[in-house]
């Protein structure tokens, strides 16, 4: 049988446990939205990389959308290179549907699991819509354009990447602390 | 029979069509085989299958959007990687298939720069016939050249020559397919038969093509599809001069007349070609380098 004094003991233990495991809970919420926001950044910095690949493919090599997305299938990552390769597969199909539709059905898919905001994703789906319409200039124009609407992007999440990172972290750590306040 | 690449690019509306009345149009006509040689779309108007004897009208009016389909199907969604090739008229798809196409031309500097409201498209088949140049092969020496008037078989008849060429020992064939019409590489792979010994510089514009093919690859033969410009006949000129053979084709309705034009005649004051054969109504003909026939044939 315990004494009334080391029970007491052993209720303070669980309540420190607790207190603690609430902290980090808090902590771990916070650290977690954080590198959320540093995973969007490095899928925006990837989908640069992508779209200049295409830039690259269609002005040197100027082939068709079916070659391009093959030959860059083979330079990215998944799911990229996954969606890219079977877009270009579909296109040799010649199944009546328009590129639009192919291009939401596999890119547009595969880039909406990334984390990408959901402007991100609806001008994603605009390039699909203008990808190999009219003449070279044409096409290159727009990736330019796309590409420079993703570098602003890229630089606001950057701006606000070091203080909101920090932000979430602290919220985080500050609201395991209120929580843990108010339990006891 | 249709080849499944031309078939590819056509409507999905126009290939249900092909594939149901084709089979009844066999049936009827007791036939086993039929050979397509064209396939002419037309908006507003029933598709027309040409063959070599006849035409079959399928039951299908071509509309806007099956014209606008058949486009992106033949450019591969990517007309912009066809803009040189538009401002010819044509665009040649994987097969070596030629599709003629007509619309409203867009002028730029008094320059062809697109065509658009594309509203006629012509799909030219392509066809391999190994071992139709067998039989003359024996008749061929030295600089060869071919004429004829179009769909007589040109192009199939100097792949054929070509591909003998090189499986023969110690030659070098080497192929400037400005039109990816003899070689029909895809993918840089060579789609027909063109023999062991063949280079292929392929979508190269043909002057700058024979030079470059005579600098890097040592060919014994160089071949090209349709000499036609001052360009060309100056490019086989200089190669003729460095030691290689020419192999070439040219549109024209008779030796004489080509030999008339003022283009190319600069060819024949210079005798550069050995062996000149003539396709024509039905027949081909072989004549030496005094313009002596030595060769009649029925094709």
């Amino acid at each position: 049988m315990l004494s009334v004094w080391e029970r007491g003991i052993k209720v303070s233990y669980i309540k420190i446990l607790f207190i603690f495991s609430v902290i980090a809970a808090g902590a771990m919420a916070g650290i977690k939205k954080g590198n959320v926001i540093i995973h969007q950044y490095q899928e925006l910095i990837y989908l640069k990389k992508t779209v200049l690949l295409i830039h690259g493919e269609i002005r040197y090599n100027l082939g068709t959308v079916g070659e391009v997305f093959l030959n860059v299938s083979k330079r990215v990552k998944e799911p990229y290179s996954k969606a890219f390769k079977e877009l270009s597969e579909e296109l040799e199909n010649h199944n009546g549907r328009e590129f639009p539709h192919m291009w939401n059905t596999y890119m547009v898919e595969a880039v909406s699991g990334l984390g990408l905001s959901e402007q991100d994703v609806e001008r994603f789906k605009e390039l699909g819509e203008n990808i190999g319409y009219l003449d070279i200039q044409m096409q290159l124009n727009y990736l330019d354009f796309y590409i420079e609407k993703l570098n602003d992007r890229i630089s606001d999440v950057k701006a606000g990447l070091d203080g909101n990172v920090k932000l979430c972290r602290t919220l985080g750590i500050m609201g395991g602390l209120l929580a843990a306040i108010f339990l006891l | 029979m249709i080849n499944r690449q031309v078939i590819n690019v056509l409507p999905l509306k126009i290939r249900e069509v092909i594939e149901r009345e084709f089979a009844s149009v066999k049936r009827e006509k007791n036939l086993c085989d039929i050979q397509v040689e064209e396939i002419r779309i037309r908006a507003g108007k029933q598709v027309l299958l040409i063959t070599g004897k006849e035409e079959i009208r399928l039951g299908v009016t071509v509309n806007e959007m099956m014209i606008r389909e058949a486009m992106e199907y033949i450019s591969g969604y990517s007309l912009y990687a066809y803009e040189e090739q538009l401002k010819e008229g044509f665009i040649t798809i994987r097969g070596g298939h030629r599709v003629g196409i007509a619309g409203k031309v867009v002028m730029e500097q008094g320059r062809v720069k697109t065509i658009k409201n594309i509203s006629s498209i012509n799909i030219r088949i392509s066809h391999q016939i190994i071992g139709c140049s067998d039989e003359i092969m024996k008749y061929l020496s030295g600089n060869i050249l071919i004429v004829s008037p179009p769909r007589m078989g040109k192009t199939t008849l100097l792949r054929d020559i070509l591909r003998n060429l090189a499986n023969m020992e110690k030659q070098s064939v080497a192929i400037v397919d400005e039109r990816s019409e003899i070689a029909a590489c895809y993918n840089g792979v060579p789609q027909n038969d063109i023999g062991e010994r063949c280079d292929v510089l392929d979508c190269c514009p043909k002057d700058t093509g024979m030079l470059i093919l005579l600098r890097t690859m040592s060919p014994t033969y160089i071949a090209v599809d349709e000499l036609a410009s001052s360009d060309d006949v100056e490019s086989v000129l200089k190669i003729t001069g460095a030691g290689a053979y020419i192999a070439a084709t040219i549109h024209g309705g008779s030796i004489g007349e080509v030999m008339k034009r003022k283009s190319v005649c600069r060819l024949f004051d210079r005798e550069i070609f050995d062996t000149s054969i003539e396709l024509s109504g039905g027949f081909i003909r072989i004549y030496n380098k005094d313009m002596e026939k030595i060769y009649e044939g029925k094709r």
